[in-house]
């Protein structure tokens, strides 16, 4: 492999862009490291947080080199996917290189030991984020899930799992080993044919695209072209079936609104829960590990409350997203204004009324968890489990409004404000519950959900004597 | 010695899931020919021209294309190539100019004159960023960029869909140029047969992923006719004696037939010997068509 071949439209294929995403995601941690180096705190924090660095850097280059080996000519182009395994090699080196020299001048006592360990496991972090983001579409993503376990060692910093870092970091030999072939084989995968044909013509989402659901959809629909919309597991086959089946019986017993509501509820359905099989269970794996790792971290005590062991009741809030595809981008003829009106507000309450059932089931799932879950011993530090509070029993069902409200304010299916709504409204909601007495917080949120369902119920009443429907 | 074909199919099967999209095809592309993929929406065309440069694995059966396994192509080989899809995906943030440098650089068959040919044609502003093109300056872009360099074996899919009337006759006139090079071997798929008529000399009919037809132009034009009837003095037989039936319509003193796989001398003497006004002519390619892609699956 001959470095001196490199190009910096190789190397950075898109710099504009990259270096932004690169901005924003590593504006937060690059402030902390300076938080960190003034209070003179143990510097195992300031090594997290360089990492954490480093794999926003890994991600972004990842995605801009994704994003070339996208377009059509790119698979033809010969020796492409060539350079894009050497520029990988250019960064898997690189990025070690720098982040163990900032993390010698910041720590100047640590040893070579540690500096060692520190450019072995650089090259892990880059190994794995690039390789994650150039497999996975929805790699996008990845930026803003970095920061949940960027902030844990946060939640954790006085335990011994951090302060015993340093010590693992003793043998640098090991990390180096593991670095090198991690770095090896990721080079391996960038370079590969299969690689390119994977992603050949295909939408590639950025970053950005959390605030872009057209985008977002616009891929769906395109790698799901071959699926069967009513396909997929015989469980999710049963489910539309009813729904369209009590569609078509409220259509003949002459329920327009029943036949309407039906709809809306199907195509929610049809768009939330994917036809892969694998899809589903996978999730369940991973609300599964949230509810684990997120109870044991919140055993430290930290942190009042329990912040993140209720972060885990984000998933009841998931029948919700794309609600403005569901409402919007259905078909609308054969709907007078007063019927759609109405059964928009039905629709509007079964899926609160799902995520109400979730957020209970999640409950219920994290008491269980800590029935059964023995308390964790390492290094001297005992970690017990904590389940999620209660107050996400409310909270699910109280956020809704809000994106009922981001939908009013702009009508458009493809609109991301319904989605950041719910997001802000729960971290904001989450946040006021876990730091402050329930008396408090309770009756002034669920007040200001009232509010919001109440001006985003008249707001929606009047788009529907306005509207142009389809003719 | 035979002529080696460009590509080499084999008993290809390919499924997405439950979905299958092309059954059982086993075909030869020939060198220097110009192969015309028709078929409804969903019918196999592009699952069946993604096979080809390797872009799809097949489930079932082999593909070769210039001699060498299709998933398996060496940069080289994979150069002689040139594509352009439905919706072309382009590096957006590329201007026009370096769009066309950066497949330049790795093609030594890059024709420049071309090049700089086709974007004056083309109305392509060098200095302009691609994702400010409109769809149809994009898919002239990616046009672009498949044929400048040449490419032993050309494959079109769908590639004059978002062109404007204008447009699509200036790649016509390009296409028509491209296929005077000795040796160059084109497929394209349309659903505008009016426009495949003109370039095509083979036809590639698919449907439901299974191959209808894979025959030159000219054969299919000789082998089916229409045969335009009226008794004179009395009522025309029922049925209609003629070889290769297909389909009838009118009624016992003027009647409309469609004969196929024959001759056409044999259908004109056959249609005199009915003792009616007879006339045969040929069929108009879009009827063709039409009767082979509703043949379901009988091969033509």
């Amino acid at each position: 492999m001959s470095i001196p071949t490199l190009v910096p439209r190789d190397l950075l294929p898109r710099p504009e862009w990259t270096l932004l995403r690169i901005g924003v995601g590593t504006v937060i941690p690059v402030l902390v490291v300076f938080g960190l180096v003034w209070q003179g705190v143990p510097p195992q924090f300031t090594l997290i947080v360089l990492l954490m660095i480093g794999s926003q850097v890994s991600i972004a280059l990842a995605q801009a080199q994704k994003e070339m080996l996208a377009a059509t000519t790119s698979y033809f182009q010969p020796g492409l996917g060539r350079r894009v395994g050497q520029a990988q090699l250019f960064w898997g080196v690189v990025l070690p290189a720098a982040t163990t020299t900032v993390f010698g001048l910041i720590a100047r006592d640590v040893g070579t030991a540690v500096l060692g360990s520190t450019f072995g496991l650089t090259m892990i972090v880059h190994a794995l984020m690039s390789w994650a983001t150039l497999r996975l579409w929805w790699a996008f993503q990845l930026p803003a899930w970095m920061f949940y376990f960027f902030f844990m060692p946060m939640a954790i910093r006085k335990a011994a799992v951090v302060s015993g870092l340093l010590d693992v970091a003793q043998r640098p030999a090991i990390w180096l080993a593991i670095g090198l072939l991690a770095l090896v084989l990721l080079v391996r995968y960038a370079s590969s044919r299969n690689l390119q044909r994977r992603l050949h013509d295909t939408i590639v989402l950025g970053p950005e695209a959390i605030f872009n659901p057209g985008r977002v959809q616009a891929y769906k629909q395109r790698s799901r072209r071959h699926a069967q919309v009513l396909g997929g597991p015989a469980w999710r086959r049963r489910v539309l079936a009813r729904f369209i089946r009590r569609a078509g019986a409220a259509r003949r017993r002459g329920d327009a609104e029943g036949a309407r509501r039906w709809q809306l509820l199907s195509a929610n359905f049809a768009a939330n829960v994917s036809p892969r099989p694998l899809v589903v269970p996978l999730l369940l794996l991973g609300i599964l590990a949230m509810t684990v790792v997120f109870g044991y971290v919140q055993g430290s005590g930290s942190l009042r409350g329990s912040w993140y062991s209720g972060l885990v009741y984000q998933v009841g809030l998931a029948p919700l997203f794309g609600l403005a595809m569901m409402l919007l981008a259905a078909p609308l003829d054969g709907v007078s204004r007063r019927v759609g009106f109405r059964a928009e507000l039905a629709a509007i309450l079964v899926t609160t009324l799902a995520s109400a059932v979730i957020a209970i089931l999640l409950k219920v799932f994290s008491e269980a968890l800590a029935g059964m879950l023995p308390p964790l011993d390492w290094r001297g530090s005992v970690r017990t489990f904590t389940p999620a509070p209660l107050h996400g029993l409310w909270l699910v069902p109280l956020t809704a409004p809000f994106a009922w409200l981001a939908l009013a304010l702009r009508p458009r299916p493809q609109c991301a404000l319904p989605n950041m709504f719910l997001i802000f409204g729960f971290f904001i909601g989450h946040g006021l519950m876990t730091g402050l007495p329930y008396v408090q917080t309770v009756p002034a949120y669920a007040a200001l959900s009232v509010v919001v369902f109440a001006v985003a119920f008249w707001l929606r009443r009047r788009w529907w004597r306005r509207a142009d429907l389809p003719c | 010695m035979s002529e080696q074909p460009v590509a080499r199919l084999r008993g290809v099967s390919k499924f997405y899931g439950a979905t299958r999209a092309l059954a059982d095809v086993t075909l030869d592309i020939m060198p220097g020919t110009i192969v015309g993929v028709l078929g409804p929406n969903g019918s196999g065309k592009t699952t069946l021209m993604g096979h080809l440069p390797g872009l799809l694995v097949p489930t079932a059966g082999t593909v070769e294309t210039f001699g060498r396994p299709a998933t398996s192509l060496d940069d080289a080989t994979l150069a002689r190539i040139g594509y352009v899809s439905q919706e072309p995906r382009l590096m957006d943030w590329l201007t026009v100019a370096e769009s066309v440098d950066f497949v330049r650089a790795g093609r030594p068959t890059w024709d420049d004159a071309l090049a700089a040919r086709l974007l004056a044609d083309f109305d392509l502003d060098a200095d302009k960023r691609v994702g400010a093109l409109s769809p149809g300056l994009r898919q002239r872009l990616a046009i672009l960029l498949a044929v400048a360099p040449e490419p032993d074996l050309l494959l079109l899919d769908e590639p004059a869909a978002s062109l404007d009337p204008v447009a699509r006759h200036d790649f016509l006139l390009l296409l028509m140029e491209l296929i005077q090079q000795e040796g160059r071997t084109i497929l394209i798929s349309s659903h505008v047969l009016s426009d495949v008529e003109k370039v095509v000399d083979t036809v590639l009919v698919i449907n439901q992923g299974r191959v209808h037809c894979h025959q030159p132009l000219d054969n299919l034009r000789e082998a089916y006719h229409r045969v335009d009837l009226s008794a004179i003095g009395g009522e025309l037989p029922d049925p209609l004696p003629l070889p290769g039936l297909l389909a009838v319509t009118g009624d016992r003193r003027r009647a409309m037939a469609v004969c196929g796989h024959v001759a056409r001398r044999d259908v004109e003497s056959a249609a005199n010997a009915l003792g009616a006004d007879a006339s045969v002519r040929g069929l108009a390619f879009e009827e063709i068509y039409r009767l082979i892609a509703t043949t379901d699956g009988r091969k033509v």
